[in-house]
C-alpha cells in the first residue's frame, strides 16, 4: 500500500522543526525512525498533512552516560544504545533486556528512542523501563521551551501521551539504579508485539528489599506501575513466599484484554508468572 | 463482537430520566468526538464519529437508528454504521436499560461493535478495546453527569 499524499520537511536546524510544528501543530507528524508511523501512513490510519522528518537535526542522536545514568536524544538508535550498553554493568541491566526484545535487529537499526516512547504503544517495552526506573522525557516547543515530563505523567492511554501537538522530543533521561533490575516478556514469536512484559528493579539493605519498582507493558491501556505489588514486597526479604505473594497480586492487579493472540485470563495470569520469574532472577544474583 | 458494559445510578426517578434520554442530541453530545449532522426522519440521524490516537485517526461518517424504543420497559436501542473513505468501517449497538430502585434510577449501558477494513486489518484488536472502552466510559461518566445536573441529586 501507499501513503496518502503529505507534504515531507526534512529541516536541518531544531528551531525550524519547532517553526513547522508550532504551524502545524496537530497535522503534522514527525518523522523518526518511521517503524510505527512508515506502516501507520502505508495503512492510511495516519493521514497527516506534514510529515517532519528529524534525521538531519544535529546531536539528536547522543548518547550519554554518567555513572550509569543515561541522557539520550530523541533520534538515539535502539541498536546503536544496545551496542553502547554491551557488557556495560553500571547502567540498569533491564534497558539492554528490554532493547534485545524490541522488534527485530532490523528494526532496531531504524527505531529511535524518541520515537518509540513519542509513539507510546500499551505493549511497547522502553516505556516500561522509563516508567520502572522513573526516567523523563525533555520536551521542546516554540512557545514552551523546553520541559522534563516524568514518564509516570506521560503515558496517557494508547498512542496518546502527554506530548503537545506543537512540542517534540528532544531527549530521554533514565537515572542509575543502586540495585538489580531485569526485563522480561512474553510474546508469541521473537520479535512479535509482546502480550505482557514486565521491568523489575530491587534494590537490598542488608537482604531486606529497600527498594522495588515494577512495571508492566501489554495489559492494559497503557504500561503502569504496580504499586500494589511492590508493597508486598518492601521491607521483606525476597524469599519464595513473598514472590509467590507478590506475583499473585500482580496478576490481580492489572485487568488486561483479550485479543486473537491471548485471553484477557491468560495475560493477567502471565503477568503473575513474570514477576515470580523475574523476582526469582534477582532474588539469585549476589549483592 | 466485543461486548461493553457500564452502569451508574441517579435520585432520579426512572420516567424522568427516560424523558431526559429522549434528547438524541443531548445523548450524542456524550459521545467523544461525535456529531450529528442532519436529522433523516424520527429515528434517523446522520452523523460523524471521529477518533484521534497520536498519529492515527479515523473518521466514520454514517447513520444511527434507534430501534427497539420500549417506554414500558424504558429500553433503547441505537444501531450505527458508518464507514471511514480511507476503508475502515465500523458498526456498534448501544443499549440502555433503567431500573427504578426505589426514588432511584439505575442506568445499564450496553455496547457492542464491530470493525472491518483497515482498522481490523491493523491487527491490535486488544487496542481497539481499550478504545472502544474507554470512549464508553467518557460517554456514561457524560451522561450520568448531565442526569445529575438535572436533578441538582448525586
Amino acid at each position: 500500500m501507499k501513503p496518502p499524499l503529505f507534504e515531507y520537511r526534512d529541516p536541518e536546524t531544531l528551531d525550524e522543526v519547532l517553526e513547522l510544528l508550532a504551524e502545524a501543530g496537530e497535522d503534522a507528524a514527525i518523522l523518526a525512525g518511521g517503524q510505527s508511523l512508515v506502516p501507520l501512513l502505508n495503512l492510511r490510519l495516519a493521514h497527516p498533512e506534514l510529515v517532519i522528518d528529524l534525521r538531519r537535526v544535529p546531536g539528536l542522536n547522543r548518547i550519554e552516560e554518567e555513572g550509569g545514568a543515561l541522557r539520550l536524544g530523541a533520534m538515539a538508535r535502539a541498536a546503536a544504545l544496545e551496542r553502547y550498553l554491551l557488557g556495560n554493568a553500571r547502567v540498569p541491566n533491564c534497558v539492554w533486556e528490554a532493547l534485545r526484545l524490541v522488534g527485530h535487529p532490523q528494526i532496531r537499526s531504524r527505531t529511535t528512542v524518541g520515537g518509540n516512547l513519542a509513539h507510546a504503544d500499551p505493549s511497547s517495552e522502553l516505556p516500561a523501563v522509563f516508567l520502572a526506573l522513573e526516567g523523563k522525557l525533555v520536551l521542546r516547543s516554540k512557545s514552551g521551551g523546553e520541559r522534563r515530563v516524568p514518564a509516570a505523567d506521560f503515558f496517557l492511554g494508547p498512542f496518546t501521551t502527554a506530548r503537545r501537538p506543537d512540542e517534540v522530543i528532544v531527549g530521554a533521561e533514565l537515572p542509575a539504579f543502586a540495585g538489580q533490575t531485569t526485563f522480561l516478556e512474553l510474546a508469541r514469536r521473537p520479535g512479535d508485539f509482546c502480550l505482557v512484559g514486565a521491568c523489575l528493579a530491587v534494590s537490598f539493605t542488608e537482604q531486606v528489599v529497600s527498594d522495588v519498582r515494577i512495571a508492566i507493558c501489554g495489559a492494559g491501556s497503557r504500561p503502569s506501575r504496580l504499586k500494589e505489588a511492590e508493597a508486598v514486597l518492601v521491607g521483606e526479604r525476597l524469599a519464595v513466599e513473598r514472590i509467590q505473594e507478590a506475583a499473585r497480586v500482580s496478576s490481580e492487579s492489572v485487568s488486561p484484554r483479550a485479543d486473537l493472540h491471548a485471553s484477557a485470563e491468560y495475560r493477567a495470569a502471565m503477568v503473575g508468572v513474570l514477576v515470580e520469574r523475574g523476582l526469582r532472577r534477582l532474588m539469585e544474583v549476589p549483592e | 463482537m466485543p461486548e461493553i458494559l457500564q452502569s451508574f445510578e441517579v435520585a432520579l426517578p426512572a420516567e424522568t430520566v427516560w424523558g431526559l434520554f429522549q434528547d438524541v442530541r443531548g445523548i450524542v453530545a456524550c459521545v467523544p468526538g461525535a456529531e450529528v449532522d442532519e436529522v433523516l426522519d424520527g429515528n434517523r440521524y446522520r452523523g460523524k464519529l471521529r477518533v484521534k490516537l497520536g498519529a492515527l485517526s479515523i473518521q466514520f461518517e454514517g447513520e444511527a437508528r434507534i430501534t427497539g424504543l420500549d417506554p414500558g420497559g424504558k429500553r433503547a436501542t441505537i444501531e450505527a454504521e458508518g464507514s471511514d473513505r480511507r476503508g475502515s468501517r465500523a458498526s456498534a449497538e448501544v443499549s440502555y436499560t433503567l431500573t427504578g430502585v426505589g426514588s432511584r434510577t439505575r442506568v445499564d449501558v450496553t455496547a457492542t461493535y464491530r470493525l472491518q477494513g483497515t482498522i481490523a486489518q491493523f491487527g491490535r484488536s486488544a487496542i481497539i478495546e481499550e478504545v472502544a472502552a474507554s470512549l464508553t466510559r467518557e460517554f456514561v461518566e457524560c451522561l450520568h453527569g448531565r442526569v445529575r445536573a438535572h436533578g441538582q441529586g448525586p
